[in-house]
């Protein structure tokens, strides 16, 4: 036998060591590493770590329209108006609800006297005026401008007729008037966009560039750094008009991480709160260490087939129904581990004109399914493929196959078709091109207006259509025509609710679900839990300090414990 | 010497030319620009908008012969999403990329040299057949399986290094990108590795070398100066060449540790079509490869007398 030299035994005995490291990775724990202090009421102080999985673009209230700058925007800014947790509006920066006249055509606000900015001047009704003309100008560009469309002399002053937008005044001090050139009821929910947050104007326009990287509002939070691309570090508002809001000292973003990386810092107690996570890490939330701390997030949101009315075969409402009664809602969302919530109705619960008990609310149903084929004039299935579009992601490949067998089972046999996202937009937002694609709808404010008016004739165009089922009826138009301008919240509501109905009988979509997804944070976050309209609301939030350790290291290697 | 950089400046400027122009035509007929940026919700009037400040409306050519207009005058354009110069946005991002890539090459010559000549002089051996067989593995596995694999397992299970990141000090930032480097240097070291264990085989059976061990040099010296230095002229073609396997590995490996580098602007942007960001990546990563082929050649010569003498 050969003798091995004593150095290469060494280096045999090393690299054997590593191979039996490597093969049996130490354990890690399945509970938070760190627990609170055990305080009942609210503790000042504290940095909350949050991470995004994407990098923030645009801190400006008026411009930033992408969700990962929303959250920082939300902290920044505060708008005339805002949500509870049961999605019903109230005022923020506005004292009270606006008066509204008996025409509905005029909406006054008196503003909280002594709100501050954060750089400590007092908010007037000018500033939200100047703030208004700021983001409805033609030079800025704002994706907000479309949700103002009935200020009176928007298009003059878009147009640089008119040196000021009609339709808003600055009554007094603390009073700003709103006046529509049509009646609107959906309008007020617009003065709690993002696009309505009151910005300084002495230092926009000392140095706009300056603003760029250190906005300036009137939220929870103020800014103290933005390193672009890696963190936004922002700071206690000691100006907030919440008297002892918020209770944290520091939030600190931190911008682009991999959600499967922030999971682990979660886990590690580098990261407080995680919106995003993968299936597996899903698993871990239902370990019992940390399903105290984990909620399902409802999302006012509607996901759906939605189907060309001007396109064979979709253009025969038999057929629409026929898919609406051919999805199987409660095998979609076991394929989606329940993220999604199961419904057959445009409006998301919550919304106004919500009806779980609605006359033609859609359900699975296959006898009703192939009847509805029969009808059609398709008993042995309709002849053709139909191509259906989806998007790139897994969640939308899930979808596709998910209709694919459930609409062969009635004759319909799709063929996927899987795009960009970009392309996706382009293509289906022109008619006569898509016929059959997945399709979903997040609400811009909760009013069953922004659901109902996807699904308007208004909405359509020929190029970039938001109503991308090209339905055209002509009884939908005038209901929602006339629950617009409804000055009744009781009428307004059944009329949205006969609205909702229609929808779901004509199927125009074959909707199939709301989003619900997970949410965690750690033991010692308090006073957080998932808002339905805001990505992170903080304002209430505080830590539990000074937090715990329950597992070290020497646990995770197993050396105690 | 002076010839040959002319000549080789001009092929790279060649290069450059043909790449940016595949590139343009490619990312140009990828989709809307304009509504992946203002997102499905925008109305049509916003949509035109867009197009016509930022030149989409042109007919395709048109937008060509105006890109390379703005090229040659290094005018990369303005951001479609951040609204930000895209020259700014890539100097903010090109020193990150930039450390991490010149760790990665630290590590990568640290490490390839290092275990090509530790397996060279004990070839044949099991310590040489083993570190080998390590090689091989590090060749093979993707840059996105190792990577994830030393996030999981150094940085959160054994709680070594930091769970991905940036940090805030210069310090902090070398700390944190020890492991996205690693990740960027396994291939290239275990590349590294091979060829400088067959070089160095090579080299140490030589003349001068004999010779020099004749004289009674120390066998470190032998090896390290005069057989190593020899057997590493191949390997600087090598260096050159990796460069672009640095390039495209950090897209993977920034996006995996949260480096905020090129990398992950690059998948940002190609994902949310911000044309003059993509662009201007793609325009920056094409100079620095071809700058680094170029100084690998010139290294080439430096060594090696023959090379520099034509």
């Amino acid at each position: 036998m050969r003798s091995i030299p004593r150095r290469d035994f060494l280096a045999h005995a090393a690299l054997a060591s590593l191979s039996s490291q490597l093969a049996g990775c130490p354990s890690v724990p399945e509970t938070p590493r760190f627990l609170g202090a055990g305080h009942e009421a609210p503790v000042y102080g504290g940095t909350l770590m949050l991470w995004e999985e994407s990098r923030v673009r645009l801190l400006d209230p008026h411009i930033a329209f992408d969700a990962v700058s929303g959250v920082v925007v939300e902290m920044l800014f505060d708008s005339l108006y805002g949500y509870d947790f049961a999605l019903a509006l109230k005022p923020v920066l506005a004292a009270a609800l606006p008066e509204v006249s008996d025409d509905g055509r005029t909406f006054t606000v008196r503003i909280k006297p002594g709100t501050r900015f954060h750089h400590g001047r007092e908010l007037v009704a000018e500033d939200v005026v100047w703030s208004f003309e700021r983001m409805l100008s033609a030079k800025l560009e704002s994706p907000g401008v479309s949700y103002y469309g009935a200020l009176v002399g928007l298009e003059e002053y878009r147009a640089g007729k008119s040196a000021h937008v009609g339709g808003l005044a600055a009554v007094d001090r603390y009073t700003v008037r709103f006046t529509l050139s049509k009646a609107d009821q959906s309008f007020v929910h617009t003065l709690a966009m993002r696009f309505a947050a009151p910005v300084p104007k002495e230092l926009l326009e000392a140095d706009p560039d300056a603003f760029k990287q250190r906005p300036v509002g009137t939220g929870a939070f103020r800014m103290v750094e933005w390193d672009r691309g890696v963190r936004v570090v922002l700071d206690r508002n000691a100006h907030y008009h919440r008297e002892g809001l918020p209770y944290l000292d520091r939030v600190v973003l931190e911008e682009g991480l991999k959600r499967d990386t922030a999971f682990l810092r979660f886990r590690n107690g580098e990261v407080d709160i995680v919106q995003s996570m993968t299936p597996s890490d899903r698993r871990m939330l239902k370990k019992p260490g940390f399903a105290p701390y984990s909620a399902l997030a409802s999302r006012s949101d509607v996901y759906g087939l939605c189907m060309n009315a001007e396109l064979a075969p979709f253009d025969n409402v038999h057929v629409r129904r026929a898919v609406a009664f051919a999805i199987d809602r409660e095998r979609w969302a076991r394929a989606r581990n329940f993220d999604i919530r199961p419904t057959g109705q445009v409006l998301p619960p919550g919304i106004a004109g919500y009806d779980p008990d609605l006359p033609n609310v859609q359900r699975f149903d296959l006898a009703k399914a192939r009847e509805e084929m029969r009808l059609a004039g398709y008993p042995d299935g309709y002849p053709e493929p139909v191509t259906m579009w989806i998007g790139e992601s897994a969640t939308s490949r899930v979808y596709g196959e998910l209709a694919q067998s459930d609409l062969a089972k009635v004759g319909i046999k799709l063929v996927l078709k899987p795009v960009s996202f970009p392309v996706y937009l382009e293509a289906t937002g022109k008619p006569k091109t898509a016929q059959i694609m997945t399709s979903g709808w997040a609400m811009d404010y909760p009013d069953p207006s922004n659901f109902l008016s996807l699904l308007s004739s208004s909405t359509i165009a020929e190029r970039d259509s938001v109503n991308r089922s090209f339905y055209r009826n002509p009884e939908l138009d005038a209901l929602l025509d006339r629950a617009l301008v409804e000055v009744d919240p009781a009428k307004r509501v059944a009329m949205y609710r006969e609205a909702n109905d229609l929808v779901a009988r004509e199927a125009p979509w074959a909707f199939f679900s709301n989003s619900q997804a997970p949410e965690a944070w750690a033991p010692y976050v308090k006073g957080y839990r998932p808002h339905p309209v805001y990505t992170m609301y903080l304002a209430e939030t505080w830590l539990d300090l000074p937090r715990r350790r329950v597992a070290s290291r020497d646990v995770a290697r197993g050396r105690i414990g | 010497m002076l010839r040959f950089l002319l000549r080789r400046t001009a092929s790279a400027l060649l290069v450059l030319w043909l790449v940016m122009s595949g590139v343009f035509l490619l990312v140009h007929v990828v989709g809307d620009p304009a509504r992946a940026t203002l997102g499905e919700k925008a109305s049509a009037s916003q949509l035109a908008s867009f197009r016509k400040k930022h030149g989409l409306d042109q007919p395709l050519g048109q937008r060509y012969v105006d890109y390379l207009g703005d090229l040659v005058q290094f005018d990369l354009g303005t951001s479609f999403q951040d609204d930000e110069p895209v020259a700014r946005m890539i100097l903010h991002r090109l020193p990150r990329t930039a450390l991490l890539g010149a760790m990665a090459i630290a590590f990568e010559l640290l490490l390839g040299l290092g275990v090509g000549i530790f397996a060279a002089v004990r070839k044949n051996t099991w310590a040489d057949t083993a570190t080998m067989a390590f090689t091989l593995l590090g060749i093979s596995l993707p840059t996105f399986v190792t990577g994830i694999w030393f996030l999981s397992y150094f940085a959160f299970r054994l709680g070594l290094f930091p769970v991905g990141g940036y940090g805030v000090t210069f310090l902090d930032h070398v700390w944190h990108g020890v492991l996205p480097a690693l990740t960027l240097a396994v291939t290239g070291a275990a590349t590294y590795a091979r060829v400088m264990r067959g070089e160095m085989i090579e080299t140490l059976r030589a003349d001068y070398v004999r010779t020099a061990r004749a004289k009674g040099l120390s066998e470190a010296r032998v090896v390290l100066l005069h057989a190593g230095k020899n057997a590493l002229v191949p390997l600087m073609t090598l260096i050159g060449i990796s460069l672009r396997v640095l390039v495209s590995g950090a897209i993977i490996t920034e996006a995996i540790f949260g480096w905020p580098g090129m990398g992950r602007l690059a998948v940002e942007s190609i994902s949310g079509l911000d044309l003059p960001v993509v662009m201007g990546i793609v325009f920056v990563a094409c100079v620095a490869v071809q700058v680094g082929n170029v100084l690998a050649d010139l290294a080439v010569a430096a060594l090696d007398p023959r090379v520099r003498e034509g």
